[in-house]
């Protein structure tokens, strides 16, 4: 399973309108942040978990969309675990993969085109502030399409430098990562237009 | 009705890539050849409005590229060389519609565009599948989709060969040589242009010989390589 993309599937999760989606998961977010008892929080992140196996997905494929935070939630956990205590490291650990499992629920069982109709319609209110609501939600829903390829440039960026004998530094791939990304952005807006989005 | 470039010049910024250009395309099969920095992509990209001329006009149809990009657009398809920087949307079908969304289709007409393109380049079975993981030749395919589904009357190609294998190169040549458009293709692999109607060789940013292929590629190959 591929982050951020839909998987067909026939769930209640599935048929429901993109719309309430957001929403339930806008609620959920809210609900995370807010609530700070032990029991709250596991209470909502199975809730969370019971959703995404309700959808059809495995325990197995929610794995593999937590995986590429792993790094992340380990620094994370430490330092909390140094400057606030065990408990609210595991607290924040656990909104964090709730967090994800929502949004990934979101994103894996809603169509591209349903979300960008939604998204459209909730910003249309915008327009009068000169908001292009069509522009804007494309750019929200782009923004996923883009997460793998950034993940691969930054790939690509590491393998670069070790296969050429500088190390896994991470920071070091910053600076190319960055400049080949510029790049690609460049074409991928000239790929935009040239497909009939945008400009005149 | 064609393509026409009147008096076209290109400057980016101190380089002056192409110069003075006069040439009116109404073939069915028109290939471009040059060196790298000889111009040929900047020429393929003057012709759907995404490079505008510095000085004279392209026009497709007769309508000018500077002023009717969206309608141009709409007749001229565009595949680039690094189907990554084309694939926009997270899934096959998802991105095989975009095109057709972005040219004004409802949502089932470009479901329908789309379906039928992908069927076209046999990846009807790959439709739900995230994009980005296709192999490079489904890539290749797929961006080659999304263009058709537009239905343009011209398809220009720039480089549609040189991040393939040879395997994959000669899929290429016979799907470009299967397409009921207009195409124009941009390369310097000359193999690929064999059957086709008209040849032009550009040499720093200028036209050098402009030729049937086997005319055209003998003066690329005796001359520039």
């Amino acid at each position: 399973m591929s982050l951020g993309v839909y998987q067909p599937g026939d769930s209640v999760i599935h048929r429901a309108s993109p719309g309430l989606k957001l929403t339930a998961l806008a609620a959920y977010a809210v609900g995370l942040s807010i609530v700070s008892a032990t029991l709250s929080i596991v209470l909502l992140a199975a809730i969370g978990a019971a959703a995404w196996l309700s959808a059809g997905f495995t325990a197995q494929r929610l794995a593999m969309n937590l995986r590429p935070m792993l790094w992340i939630l380990l620094a994370l956990f430490g330092f909390q675990c140094v400057a606030a205590g065990a408990v609210v490291a595991a607290h924040t650990a656990l909104t964090l993969m709730a967090l994800v499992t929502g949004a990934a629920l979101v994103s894996h069982t809603t169509r591209t085109d349903d979300m960008l109709e939604c998204l459209t319609m909730a910003l249309s209110p915008f327009a009068r502030l000169g908001v292009k609501p069509e522009n804007a939600a494309f750019a929200l829903v782009f923004t996923v399409r883009l997460v793998p390829f950034v993940s691969s440039v930054g790939r690509e960026a590491i393998q670069a430098r070790v296969a050429r004998g500088a190390g896994r530094n991470h920071f070091t791939a910053l600076v190319p990562m960055v400049i080949r990304l510029m790049r690609e952005t460049d074409a991928l807006s000239e790929a935009l237009v040239a497909r009939g989005f945008g400009r005149t | 009705m064609g393509i026409q470039f009147e008096n076209v010049s290109v400057r980016f910024g101190d380089a002056q890539v192409l110069r003075d250009i006069n040439l009116v395309l109404t073939e069915k099969r028109v290939g471009v050849i040059g060196n790298n920095g000889s111009g040929k992509s900047t020429l393929a990209r003057l012709i759907n409005g995404l490079v505008l001329p510095t000085t004279g006009r392209v026009d497709v149809d007769h309508l000018d590229t500077r002023t009717h990009g969206l309608e141009v657009r709409k007749r001229v398809g565009f595949v680039f060389q690094n189907p990554d920087a084309q694939i926009v949307m997270p899934t096959v079908a998802e991105d095989a519609a975009f095109g057709p969304r972005a040219h004004g289709l409802s949502a089932a007409e470009a479901a329908a565009a789309a379906e039928k393109a992908l069927a076209q380049f046999g990846l009807t079975s790959l439709k739900d599948r995230a994009a980005f993981t296709l192999s490079g030749g489904e890539k290749q395919a797929l961006a080659l989709a999304g263009v058709v589904a537009t239905q343009p009357e011209w398809i220009v190609f720039d480089e549609p060969t040189t991040m393939l294998d040879r395997k994959r190169a000669k899929m290429a040549v016979s799907t470009i040589a299967g397409l009921a458009q207009n195409v124009i293709v941009v390369t310097h692999h000359v193999e690929l242009l064999a059957g086709f109607d008209r040849v032009i060789v550009l040499d720093a940013g200028r036209v050098v010989c402009d030729d049937s292929p086997t005319n055209a590629i003998a003066h690329y190959v005796e001359t520039l390589t």
